[in-house]
């Protein structure tokens, strides 16, 4: 219990995917407008991420790894297939991305328009197939924890992308230079907040 | 499909290249003001670090590229302003 609460913890905020890793980066400054449609975005990610780690866990312990097919014959255990693990993980990434815009563009068709390509684009979201690749990297005892470590990902980018749209609404009223409104004061802001989220760095759970 | 597929090579190349370039440049300057050299040859003298300069750590971090990155866009469209408000 207390190793998966160290888990969640860890990857919300040591090793948030935003700020620790920079994944995910272009659908966070091009989405992070208003907090209503970067929340919707947000969400849409954490569940991505909370769904596709731990399939890829599976995948990966059971049918892709060396000797991992023995549950099924014992004569599988020299099968090494990991030389799919990207082609599959991008497979299973992109049909659960395919299921969620279902669903959004059925459920709540304003936050369908006005997420607009950015929906399809979490089909190649860094930073779920990043999730994948740390989890097959760190090597997690059981799924549990690699729900959990998907869950606590997408929490960390769900914090980050709303704190930022939080900001970016507030300071529409402060006096930028024309040329530095937009885009350039965003760039800005989420490297003063990369610059404040390395303070979590070197913490040891 | 509006473009052929000869359009669409110069897209991508340019594209990319685009995006090589704005890579170099950040690194230029992260790497002069972070470490003091370029591409690995000392380019700030030692008689700068003698009269008391230091390297500045902050640019070696990851954060700082998205600041440089910022600035980058902040030039880019002052001039991009500045043109057109010069037709």
């Amino acid at each position: 219990m207390e190793n998966i609460a160290n888990i969640f913890v860890k990857s919300v905020f040591i090793d948030n995917m935003i700020f620790a890793y920079f994944l995910g980066m272009c659908s966070y400054l091009a989405v992070s407008k208003t907090v209503k449609t970067s929340f919707g975005l947000g969400v849409a990610v954490a569940f991505m991420l909370t769904i596709t780690v731990p399939i890829n866990y599976l995948i990966e312990n059971y049918l892709l790894c060396k000797g991992a097919m023995t549950w099924i014959s014992p004569s599988f255990a020299d099968v090494d297939l990991s030389f799919l693990t990207f082609i599959v993980f991008i497979a299973v990434v992109a049909s659960m991305t395919q299921l969620v815009e279902m669903v959004v563009e059925k459920f709540s068709p304003s936050l369908y328009n006005s997420l607009g390509i950015f929906l399809p684009l979490i089909a190649v979201n860094c930073a779920i197939l990043g999730g994948s690749l740390f989890m097959a990297e760190r090597s997690y005892a059981n799924v549990g924890e690699a729900a959990v470590f998907g869950f606590g990902s997408g929490i960390g980018w769900l914090l980050a992308i709303v704190s930022l749209a939080a900001i970016r609404e507030k300071i529409k009223y402060s006096k930028i230079p024309k040329a530095l409104d937009g885009l350039g004061i965003a760039f800005i802001i989420v490297g003063l907040m990369g610059l404040a989220f390395m303070g979590f760095m070197g913490i040891k759970l | 499909m509006s473009n052929s597929p000869k359009r669409s090579l110069i897209d991508g190349l340019a594209n990319g290249l685009g995006y090589g370039f704005i890579l170099i440049v950040v690194a230029f300057f992260r790497e002069l003001l972070g470490s003091g050299t370029i591409w690995n040859y000392q380019v700030v003298p030692q008689a700068f670090y003698d009269a008391g300069y230091m390297n500045n750590g902050l640019m070696i971090m990851p954060p700082m590229a998205l600041i440089a990155v910022g600035i980058i866009v902040w030039i880019q469209r002052a001039h991009q302003q500045k043109k057109e408000e010069g037709k």
